[in-house]
């Protein structure tokens, strides 16, 4: 027995895992749902109805058939059929000139019960997608659930498409609406300037040294903000979107820098003679999370903005490069093993570490608006996909993005 | 899709019952709630003069390779700055690309290649090459030699180029 305890004692205090995993038990409230395709023949309302699937699946609240049923919009009662389900989702899809429609009524199935009823419009058919988003967000606040308004939000990457080269793309979620903004050049590190996303900073090179600009999606005024030798990045932009944390070399050395708009002065926040990026405001603006090698390794810090004292807020994993933080928990990206790395969760003080994905390169960690999803950059098997996780459902779902490299991505 | 026994004989009553038969639609957007406007698309590589995005060549260029997540210059690499020192100094700028391989998207990757760029600028001042004339940039992953996922490749990808 000894012997075993021996054997058995080392494995005990050096082989626990960091992270932990929650292991839940499989409980499903969710509602069913069945949805009703009533459209005219046509291919737009059939990619509709996947995406349908996808927002009640993401929401956490629906569990929704992914049998596609055709029928009339007007015969107002659920059918024999789907009175199993507590309710239907019936929808009509049409292109009108150059905006596309969709109307939709959610019925209940058990007494056929028209709860909502509303139409949809949006220019340009190829913006499909965020008609579904809306309705089912809607369904969702009718039904009282927490709001998922973050599905109808912007998600904006830039890939490279070669050396030296990249886009900035505009996509939905879903990633079935995909639109380029800049095109040719080397142009990284989209980042939303405002929380209605009128536009974006970006890192451009077409200049004489790396600059940053901020680009309005809709009336295509761009504006130079600031450049540095070396390089620069516009890492996060403050709730109110005055002030930018930027990761800029003026004498070849990267530091994080506040940068104030509206006086247009630049604060350096951090001063270590190695390397400190990825700068995320945390705590409503009084404190900075960052990635800094000052202990050898890349590793997650945090510091009080105009205090010199700096704490390493993540001891779990060798090597953690990227990082995000919703004020009361922090994402990262580690480097486990070659070619492999995996995002995890940690609370604000980096505490209650729990890993969040298992295979593949896993990196870029984003948190939704609501604090509770997390968008990811996957690469697996020479695939590229975003996924996305639900840290309160548990739910995680993976969208393919071809064979080009996904540079960096925000939403 | 999958339907089983149940499920064929529903599809059937719910047609019957709802009708099946599609038909031209008639919707309008009279009346909806309009939920985004159109976005913009403009070119990002009308660049300035003298910009650096596609400058990939110009005069020849020489490189030096670096070990993972590191910035020091080897024994070998150094000796080689030393015999294109000369070279360097009747030029009028000499430009140092800092670059890594694909291990990572972020910004780590940018901050590494300029450390590299600047590990390489240190070493010419050291042999002579005057610091006002070295111009430092980062291109991160964005610059790979090679394109492959095997060691040897990402090797070939850490490193800084000068001319």
């Amino acid at each position: 027995m000894r012997y075993l305890i021996a054997l058995l004692l080392p494995l005990l205090l050096f082989a626990a895992p960091d992270a932990k995993m929650k292991i839940s038990k499989n409980v499903d409230n969710r509602l069913k749902v069945a949805i009703v395709d009533c459209s005219s023949d046509n291919e737009m309302s059939k990619k509709l109805f996947d995406i349908f699937v996808d927002d009640f699946r993401i929401s956490g609240n629906f569990l929704p058939d992914r049998n596609r049923y055709e029928g009339s919009y007007s015969s107002a009662a659920s059918a024999v059929g789907l009175r199993n389900k507590q309710y239907i989702l019936k929808y009509e899809y049409a292109n009108y000139n150059s905006s596309a429609v969709v109307r939709f009524k959610l019925i209940k199935g058990s007494n056929s019960r028209i709860v909502l009823e509303k139409k949809y419009t949006i220019p340009n058919p190829s913006r499909y997608p965020f008609l579904a988003h809306r309705a089912v967000t809607e369904v969702n606040r009718v039904l009282g659930f927490p709001s998922i308004k973050w599905i109808n939000r912007y998600v904006v990457f830039a890939r490279y498409t070669g050396r030296k080269e990249s886009e900035i793309v505009l996509a939905d979620y879903t990633f079935h609406f995909t639109k380029t903004v800049i095109r040719g050049g080397l142009n990284l590190f989209p980042q939303w300037g405002d929380p209605k996303q009128q536009g974006f900073y970006y890192t451009s090179y077409e200049g004489k040294e790396p600059a940053i600009y901020h680009l309005n999606i809709y009336t295509g005024e761009r504006k130079f903000i600031t450049s540095s030798p070396g390089m620069i990045i516009c890492s996060d932009v403050s709730k109110d979107g005055t002030k930018l944390l930027l990761t800029m070399a003026p004498n070849a050395q990267p530091d994080i820098y506040e940068l104030d708009l509206s006086a247009g002065s630049k604060r350096r926040l951090t001063k270590y003679s190695g390397i400190d990026v990825n700068g995320k405001f945390a705590d409503n603006g009084k404190s900075l999370i960052f990635v800094s090698n000052r202990l050898g390794n890349p590793g997650i810090y945090k510091k009080k903005i105009g205090s010199s004292a700096v704490i390493k807020l993540i001891y779990h994993g060798k090597k953690n490069s990227s990082c995000d933080t919703n004020g009361k928990k922090v994402v990262y990206s580690s480097k486990e093993a070659t070619n492999r790395f995996n995002i995890y969760v940690a609370d604000s003080y980096g505490g209650g570490v729990r890993p969040l994905t298992s295979t593949g390169v896993n990196q870029f960690p984003r948190f939704a608006p609501d604090g509770n999803t997390v968008l990811y950059i996957k690469r697996d098997r020479g695939l590229n996909e975003i996924g996305y996780i639900g840290l309160k459902t548990n739910i995680t779902m993976l969208f393919p993005l071809g064979n080009r490299k996904i540079q960096s991505i925000d939403w | 899709m999958k339907f089983n026994l149940i499920t064929i004989p529903a599809i059937i009553a719910i047609f019957s019952m709802t009708g099946c038969t599609k038909h031209a639609s008639s919707l309008t957007p009279d009346g909806a709630t309009a939920v985004s406007s159109d976005t913009v698309s403009l070119d990002g590589s009308s660049g300035s003069e003298g910009g650096y995005a596609n400058s990939h060549g110009g005069s020849s260029k020489n490189s030096v390779h670096f070990a993972f997540d590191s910035n020091k210059i080897s024994s070998q690499d150094k000796e080689k700055i030393d015999r294109s020192s000369y070279a360097l100094k009747q030029k009028k700028v000499v430009k140092i690309e800092g670059n890594s391989d694909e291990y990572g998207t972020d910004e780590y990757n940018y901050a590494l290649g300029l450390r590299r760029a600047k590990a390489v600028k240190q070493e010419m001042i050291a042999k002579g090459v005057p610091a006002k004339k070295i111009k430092v940039i980062s291109y991160g992953e964005s610059n790979p030699e090679c394109q492959d996922h095997t060691k040897k490749c990402y090797k070939k990808n850490r490193r800084a180029d000068y001319r």
